[in-house]
């Protein structure tokens, strides 16, 4: 099979209606002249005409995510994760356990340098217009403090690739005192100190007024945040027959390759608009600075759609 | 292979891994002591895996063994037990 350089490669098992979601979204954005290529079980093939790469077995949601990984080595998100380190420029995207996919980004992608563990970046549209970049949305629901420099880096980098030249920085927190929160947070403010641009600690309220361009948490806190204001906004816009537009993908930053993530109840039509999202953020290069050199030219040939 | 053979592929990728300032101790407790979690264990050890089979020994520590680790004395010695297993190849057969 030739994988295009530059592909949109889909964890198929991924998700809550996998694979149908991710079939009904990968037509669609297919048919908007993206080249998508699907993992997936070789039963696949009968309900597609999009390339499959055949993989065997997927990581459950309700499993141990790294374990999982190392129970099923041929996992859809894994073999995923094969192809991209495989094909230069190529994005991935799942719809399945974050857990699965930070875990199959390290061990086929690796870590840029300095990077502990990847974080996840989501940007949040603001009621008054543009983004600020949340992150972690659930990568790492409970890192140590040392971590929270990088993160702020990783965030850094991601909005400086969005467009923001001078990007400020918060530490969400319950106020914007010095010294408040947890044990945790009181630690990463005083390492936070130093970075370029961090103004202290911020209130979700200030978050959402566009105090900052780029916020930073741990992946629990902000995995609820992230949900609570998708969640609030689609029911207020419901009620007034709106449709609130915000990005179907968050990005997981600090692994040598673009890697995107999707909530696990995703739909045919989140699919499709993740699948031209991940196009763009292939076109545009926008993985982590530190990956390396992806070159959107010629097609790469790979033998993974045969199992030995 | 002996435990210390091994410690010496696995401290520098848990080094590397955990991002930590120094090679960790065999003592190191992986969960109190390196804040390691099944993922960053994960890692390591497939990486050590990777590093036998290129010098031609070819080991899986088990999904329950890895899990039980607790200390990087622990993980040593259980792929060293591994690599003695058989004098080429040590593969453990996986619990059904």
């Amino acid at each position: 099979m030739t994988i295009p350089a530059g592909a949109v490669v889909v964890d198929a098992m991924g998700g809550d209606h996998a694979p149908s979601a991710a079939l009904d979204g990968a037509a669609v954005a297919a048919g908007r002249g993206v080249d998508v290529v699907l993992c997936g079980d070789a039963s696949l093939r009968d309900r597609t005409d999009l390339p499959v790469v055949v993989s065997d077995g997927v990581v459950g949601m309700d499993e141990d995510a790294a374990l999982g990984l190392r129970r099923v080595p041929d996992a859809s998100i894994r073999v995923a994760a094969r192809t991209v380190a495989a094909v230069p420029g190529s994005v991935l995207l799942s719809a399945g356990s974050t857990g699965a996919t930070v875990g199959a980004a390290l061990l086929e992608l690796g870590r840029c340098d300095g990077v502990r563990r990847p974080v996840v970046a989501a940007r949040v549209p603001l009621p008054a217009g543009g983004n600020v970049v949340l992150l972690d949305a659930g990568a790492d629901p409970d890192p140590q403090p040392d971590a929270y420099p990088t993160m702020a880096r990783l965030g850094i980098e991601h909005a400086r690739a969005h467009g923001v030249a001078h990007p400020r920085v918060g530490l969400l927190n319950m106020g914007v005192e010095p010294g408040k929160g947890t044990r945790r947070t009181i630690e990463a403010e005083g390492l936070l100190a130093d970075t370029d641009g961090f103004v202290g600690n911020v209130e979700p309220g200030d978050v959402l007024d566009g105090a900052v361009d780029v916020v930073v948490c741990d992946g629990f806190t902000g995995n609820l945040v992230l949900k609570t204001i998708e969640g609030l906004s689609a029911r207020l816009a419901d009620g007034v027959g709106a449709r609130v537009p915000h990005d179907r993908a968050a990005q997981l930053l600090g692994v040598r390759g673009t890697v995107l993530v999707m909530h696990g109840a995703a739909t045919g039509e989140d699919f499709a608009e993740a699948v031209s999202l991940a196009a763009e953020r292939a076109a545009a290069g926008t993985g982590t600075a530190a990956a390396p050199a992806a070159r959107a030219t010629d097609p790469v040939d790979t033998d993974a759609d045969t199992r030995p | 292979m002996t435990g210390d053979e091994i410690y010496s592929l696995l401290a520098p990728r848990l080094q590397a891994v955990l991002a930590l300032d120094a090679p960790p101790a065999p003592t190191a407790r992986f969960d109190e002591d390196l804040h390691a979690d099944s993922l960053d264990l994960v890692e390591v050890v497939e990486g050590v895996e990777q590093d036998l089979a290129a010098a031609g020994v070819e080991v899986r520590l088990p999904e329950d063994d890895l899990r039980a680790l607790g200390t990087v004395r622990d993980a040593a010695e259980a792929l060293a037990a591994l690599t003695q297993d058989s004098t080429s190849t040590a593969t453990r057969k996986e619990p059904t």
